[in-house]
C-alpha cells in the first residue's frame, strides 16, 4: 500500500524551495538522509528524491542514480502532456481542451451546450489601472485570476474567457431543462425564485456553441459583445446610486427592475467611503456565495481603497 | 538474436511501461512499488517537477510513502 500526496509548492517564492519542500518531508519519514537526483540534469527541473529506513548501500544509491537517468525521458514527455493540457484548459476550457487532446481539431460547426454563465470583474479597474504601477496591477489580475478561477472550477464552472479584468464561465446544464435544471442542482447552487419564468431564458449563440442565458445588465452585455444579443425589454443597469435606471415608459415592475430571469449579484464594499450609500441587495444563490466567499471577498479586501475604488462584482446569469 | 537485456523491474519499468502513465502521481507510485519489489527498503519518495500551470509560478510535486518498505 504506498500512499501519494501532492506536495504543494510556496506560494511566495522565496528562500524555501520545491525541492526542500519534499527533502524535509522524506527526512520526516525515514532515518533522515534522503538521496536526491536530478532526472535528466538541473536543466530539466524534475527530481526524484527517496528515503529507507536504514542509510541506502552504495548498491542502492547506484540503482536510484540509474532510475533517475532513465526516468529523465518518460519524465519530460509527462511533463510535456501535462503542460498541454494545462495550457489547453487554461485557454480554452476544460470541455474544449478535453476535445482538442482527443484529436478533434478541424473546424466545424461545433456544439450546442446548456449552460448558466458567470462573468466577473473588477470594479474601478480602468482607474486602478491607470494610477496604479503597472507591476502592481499585472500582479492584483494574477491573484483576482487565480481566485476567481479556482472558484469556478470548484463548483463545477470552467473557464471560457480572460476578457481583461473580466472572468468569463460556464456552468454545463446538460439536457436538462433550464429552469429544472436550477431548481434541481443545488450542488451547483443554482437556484431561480419562482417569479422567473421559463421565458426568463435566452439563447444566445456564439460561434457554434449555444448558451442559456437570462436577461443580462451591463457589464454582462459587454462581455457578450461578440455574440448576436438583443437588448431584450426592461434591459437596465445600475446607477451610481444603486437604484435601477428607471425605463422611460414609467415605473418598471418589481420583477423587471430586478432583472427578470437574471441571477445577479452585484456585491459592493460595505466599507465604502460613503457609508450611506446603500448595499445592494443579494440573492439566494449558493454557488456565488461559494464563489463569493472563495473569490471575491479576499479580493475585496485587498483592493480596499480610501476612495471605495476598485471592487470586485460579479454578475450570475 | 539478441538475448533480452535483464534489468532491474524498476528499470524495464521506466524503459517499457512509463510513458504510459497518466501522470506524476501515479508515475511515482509505480516506480517506487518496483523499487521495493527491487529490495530497496524505501519509505518514502518524492518528484519535483517544474509547475505546468500557467497561474503558478513555482513547482509541483508528489509524495509517496510506502509503509511497508
Amino acid at each position: 500500500m504506498i500512499e501519494a500526496l501532492g506536495l504543494a509548492g510556496p506560494l511566495d517564492p522565496g528562500p524555501v524551495q520545491p525541492t526542500d519542500i519534499a527533502r524535509n518531508w522524506l527526512a520526516g519519514l525515514g532515518t533522515g538522509s534522503v538521496q536526491q537526483d536530478h532526472a535528466g540534469g538541473p536543466a530539466n527541473g524534475a527530481m526524484l528524491a527517496w528515503t529507507a529506513d536504514r542509510p541506502f548501500s552504495e548498491t542502492e544509491a547506484e540503482l536510484l542514480r540509474g532510475v533517475a537517468r532513465f526516468a529523465a525521458a518518460p519524465l519530460a514527455l509527462l511533463a510535456a502532456r501535462s503542460t498541454l493540457s494545462a495550457l489547453l484548459t487554461t485557454y480554452l476550457g476544460r470541455r474544449s481542451a478535453a476535445q482538442v487532446l482527443a484529436g478533434r481539431l478541424r473546424r466545424d460547426p461545433g456544439e450546442t451546450i446548456r449552460a448558466a454563465l458567470l462573468f466577473a470583474d473588477l470594479r474601478g479597474f480602468t482607474e486602478l489601472s491607470e494610477t496604479t504601477e503597472a507591476k502592481e496591477v499585472i500582479a492584483a489580475l494574477d491573484a483576482w485570476f487565480d481566485r476567481v478561477a479556482g472558484a469556478v472550477h470548484a463548483f463545477g464552472g470552467e473557464v471560457l474567457k480572460f476578457i481583461g479584468d473580466g472572468v468569463l464561465a460556464i456552468f454545463p446544464i446538460g439536457e436538462r431543462d433550464a429552469a429544472a435544471a436550477c431548481d434541481a442542482a443545488p450542488a451547483r447552487g443554482f437556484r431561480r425564485t419562482r417569479r422567473h419564468g421559463p421565458s426568463s431564458y435566452r439563447p444566445i449563440r456564439a460561434r457554434g456553441a449555444a448558451f442559456v442565458v437570462r436577461r443580462g445588465a451591463a457589464s454582462r452585455r459587454h462581455a457578450l459583445g461578440q455574440y448576436r444579443h438583443r437588448r431584450p425589454a426592461g434591459f437596465h443597469r445600475d446607477r451610481p446610486g444603486g437604484q435601477p435606471r428607471q425605463p422611460a415608459g414609467g415605473p418598471v415592475p418589481a420583477a423587471r427592475a430586478h432583472g427578470i430571469g437574471l441571477r445577479r449579484l452585484c456585491f459592493r464594499n460595505n466599507t465604502a467611503a460613503d457609508p450611506a450609500r446603500p448595499t445592494q441587495p443579494t440573492r439566494h444563490c449558493r454557488a456565488l456565495r461559494g464563489i463569493y466567499a472563495a473569490a471575491v471577498k479576499p479580493r475585496r479586501l485587498m483592493f480596499h481603497r480610501p476612495d471605495g475604488h476598485c471592487r470586485p462584482s460579479c454578475f450570475f446569469s | 538474436m539478441m538475448a533480452a537485456m535483464r534489468l532491474p523491474s524498476a528499470l524495464s519499468f521506466l524503459v517499457d511501461k512509463a510513458i504510459d502513465m497518466p501522470d506524476g502521481d501515479a508515475f511515482l507510485t509505480a516506480l517506487a512499488a518496483r523499487l521495493v519489489a527491487d529490495g530497496v527498503p524505501l519509505t518514502g519518495g518524492a518528484l519535483t517537477q517544474a509547475a505546468p500551470i500557467p497561474s503558478s509560478n513555482g513547482a509541483s510535486g508528489f509524495g509517496a510513502r510506502i509503509p511497508d518498505g
